[in-house]
This record gives structure tokens, C-alpha cells and sequence, in this order.
């Protein structure tokens, strides 16, 4: 897997039995995907405990969003086609400045391919800087030069 | 101006748009997420390891009591999730269909993803199919002193349908956590439900699924006087119901009467 991979889903504290399955389904990805795959998301959100659950796991290419749902113990996988910059996306975040992430932050973005396909994609605290990310290089328009 | 009411499931997806605001591709996700937490917790859970555990023994305690075997297969480890487009019909029956208090909400609300998985009591299922008609009454009572023993909310329903559906349909309550549309969770009441069936009833219901199917999206008028409609599809299916539910209770009366017979 890609070093910056690793690095990502050690930051957000992705225990090592994940991480494993996380491998396992970035190179089935690998194999399907015709693009190099460039991002990786894990949704998380906090439980009530303040556990760190962990939801699915995205991948994305620049014309491929990825998903494997509850990746952790399925091996569920999903593809799709996008056209960047997305028609329609919404976003909502909670103690969030979409600058630095603090351990309160939260956000949640959907992204809307067709009428009826979309993803969602949710962070909390330092995930919330990479779904920031995530959202720059793949989703939103490119950048006036 | 009376409000039209929306006479199929693709007009009842605008009207919820209109008029409730829902946004149902983000529904479904939402929908798919909560579910599959729904479905992990509860095979997680020691409350559906214990019942597994202890179906094993009722088989048990009903081949001593009867000297037949009670379940038809082993019993399912997975509990089964209804699918988002089922979710959307039943709510689509119960807020149009048979809501009599239309334009206004029916009894209870109206049912909206907001709090469909409370209102909802099968989003969350598995099915026991029994080799003979005593040993519905039988699991059921096993499973209110099963559930009672772990202070678990449960409740029995009898279902003898005019369509000619008979069932036993238990629902056990759970308190699950949940992940909100957005962010962090939420603490709900779920409802899980068994179906206790018949092996025969389990035959006619995988035969007539389909039709099932889209009996449930057409209004009651369309599927009235079917009784007097020999050529219906209504006609033969229910009454197979029916007969078959009556055949079955002429097998417990034959069994009966030789294990009179062979005391």
C-alpha cells in the first residue's frame, strides 16, 4: 500500500487488524481500478463512549470513487464513476474552521453522482482535515491557473 | 384544493421530496449505514447467540414432548435486513395507501426517515420454519420465557390473514446505537422480527413472493371481491393459503391420534 496510505490511517488511529483489511481491499481495487488510485477516506464518527468507530473505507482515482461498506468484516465493494467537479455536493461540519481540526470537529459531506447514486463521506476530529483534502483534489473545480 | 394523492410508489418519491423535504439518495445511504450496524450488532450480541444456543435445545425439549423433529433446517445465524426500496413501500402504504386521514398524518405520524427505524418493526428480521403447526405456538412461548429471563421487551402476533397468510411474527426490542445522518450517535429502540412459520406456508410464500409483491403496492379497492373472482390470481393464491393452513391442522389431528393410539 501506498506509504502515504499507511500514514493516514495510522494518524486516525486505525488499529492493526483494519489495517490489514484495509490492504486487502486496496488491492482488490488495484485490480479493478483502471487509474492510479491517489486518495483513501475512512469514515469514523464518535460514540457516545467517545469510541472511534470506523465505517467504510473509500478510495479514489481521479475518475473513480470506491467504496468497501463496513470493510472491516465485508468484503463489499462498490465503484463508480464521477465527473469532477461534482454537480451537486453538500457539506456540513460542526466546530470546524476547514483550516486546522480540532478534537470537537466533525463533518459531513455527501456527494451526488446521479439521481439516485451518491456517496457520503464523515470525519471527526483529525479526519476532518483529510475529508478537507479529499474534497479539494478530487471533487470540487480545479483551480483557475 | 385537495392534495392529489400519490396512486404509485414513483409519485409517492416526489410527494415525500415536496412535501417533507426528505432527500432519499441520502436517505438510502443513511439507510444502508444504520442497518448495517443494526445487523452486526445484534449477531453480536449475547441475547442472539444465547436464543441460536438455546433453539438447539427447544429442538430438544419438543422431540421428547412429541417424538418429532421441530425445525425444518438449522436455524439462521444472520438476521436479514429489509431492503431501502421495502422500507419506502411499506411507509407508502401506511402513509397513502391505507392512511384513512389523508391529506393529514395517519395514526402514530407520519413515517419518515427521521424515524423510520423506530416506527418500522421489521427493518430487522429471520425466519424459523417449523416441520409441523404445534411447534409455532411451541417456539413461541419458549421465546417470551427465553426473552423474559434476559428482560428483553417481546411481544406475539398471531397473523391469520383473509389473503390466507398464517404466521407467528415476534418482535423483541433492542436498544441499539446508531449513527446519525451527520455525526456521532444516537441511542434507539429497535424491533427485531422472527417469523415463525410452517414449512408449508414457507412453500407458498416463496412461490407467490412476486405477487405478494405488488399486491402490497396496489391500493386495498384494486384487491377487494377477490373471493367471487375464481379467475383472479387473488382467488387461487389465498385460498392455497388457506387450504394448505387447514391441511396442516389435519396432519396434527393424524399424529395426535397415533401417539394416542401408541400409548
Amino acid at each position: 500500500m501506498k506509504p502515504e496510505f499507511v500514514e493516514y490511517i495510522a494518524v486516525i488511529g486505525v488499529p492493526a487488524a483494519l489495517q490489514e483489511r484495509i490492504a486487502i481491499h486496496y488491492e482488490c481495487f488495484q485490480a479493478f481500478c483502471p487509474e492510479e488510485i491517489g486518495g483513501i477516506f475512512v469514515t469514523d464518527y464518535i460514540t457516545k463512549e467517545a469510541t472511534r468507530i470506523y465505517g467504510s473505507l473509500h478510495f479514489v482515482s481521479d475518475s473513480f470513487i470506491m467504496e468497501a461498506k463496513e470493510f472491516a468484516t465485508d468484503d463489499h465493494l462498490e465503484m463508480a464513476l464521477f465527473e469532477r467537479p461534482l454537480k451537486y455536493w453538500t457539506l456540513r461540519k460542526q466546530d470546524y474552521d476547514l483550516k486546522k481540526a480540532t478534537e470537537a470537529s466533525r463533518i459531513y459531506f455527501t456527494g451526488h453522482l446521479t439521481e439516485n447514486l451518491g456517496f457520503e463521506l464523515k470525519g471527526s476530529k483529525e479526519n476532518c482535515d483529510f475529508l478537507r483534502d479529499l474534497v479539494l483534489r478530487y471533487f470540487l473545480p480545479r483551480p483557475r491557473r | 384544493m385537495n392534495e392529489k394523492k400519490p396512486s404509485s410508489v414513483g409519485e409517492y418519491r416526489v410527494w415525500l421530496a415536496k412535501q417533507h423535504k426528505c432527500d432519499l439518495a441520502k436517505a438510502k445511504l443513511h439507510y444502508d449505514s444504520v442497518t448495517s450496524k443494526i445487523k452486526t450488532g445484534l449477531e453480536a450480541s449475547s441475547f442472539w447467540r444465547d436464543l441460536i444456543a438455546e433453539l438447539k435445545e427447544f429442538e430438544g425439549q419438543y422431540n421428547v414432548a412429541t417424538g418429532f423433529q421441530l425445525q425444518m433446517t438449522e436455524p439462521s445465524r444472520t438476521i436479514l435486513i429489509k431492503p431501502f426500496d421495502s422500507v419506502l413501500l411499506k411507509t407508502y402504504r401506511k402513509n397513502v395507501v391505507l392512511n384513512r386521514k389523508w391529506p393529514t398524518e395517519p395514526d402514530g405520524g407520519w413515517i419518515l426517515p427521521s424515524n423510520w427505524f423506530v416506527r418500522i418493526n421489521d427493518i430487522a428480521r429471520t425466519m424459523i420454519i417449523v416441520k409441523y403447526l404445534d411447534g409455532v405456538q411451541f417456539l413461541v412461548d419458549k421465546f417470551k420465557s427465553f426473552c423474559s429471563l434476559r428482560a428483553v421487551e417481546c411481544r406475539d402476533s398471531l397473523e391469520a390473514r383473509t389473503d390466507g397468510y398464517y404466521a407467528c411474527h415476534v418482535y423483541t426490542k433492542h436498544k441499539i446505537e446508531i449513527p446519525k445522518l451527520t455525526w456521532d450517535t444516537e441511542l434507539v429502540n429497535i424491533s427485531c422480527e422472527i417469523q415463525i412459520t410452517t414449512q408449508l406456508q414457507e412453500n407458498i410464500r416463496r412461490l407467490l413472493h412476486n405477487y405478494y409483491e405488488q399486491k402490497r403496492e396496489r391500493p386495498p379497492s384494486e384487491n377487494a371481491g377477490w373471493q367471487w373472482d375464481y379467475k383472479s390470481d387473488e382467488f387461487g393464491a389465498n385460498y392455497l393459503g388457506h387450504i394448505l393452513h387447514y391441511v396442516e391442522g389435519m396432519i396434527m389431528e393424524i399424529r395426535e391420534k397415533q401417539k394416542g393410539r401408541n400409548l
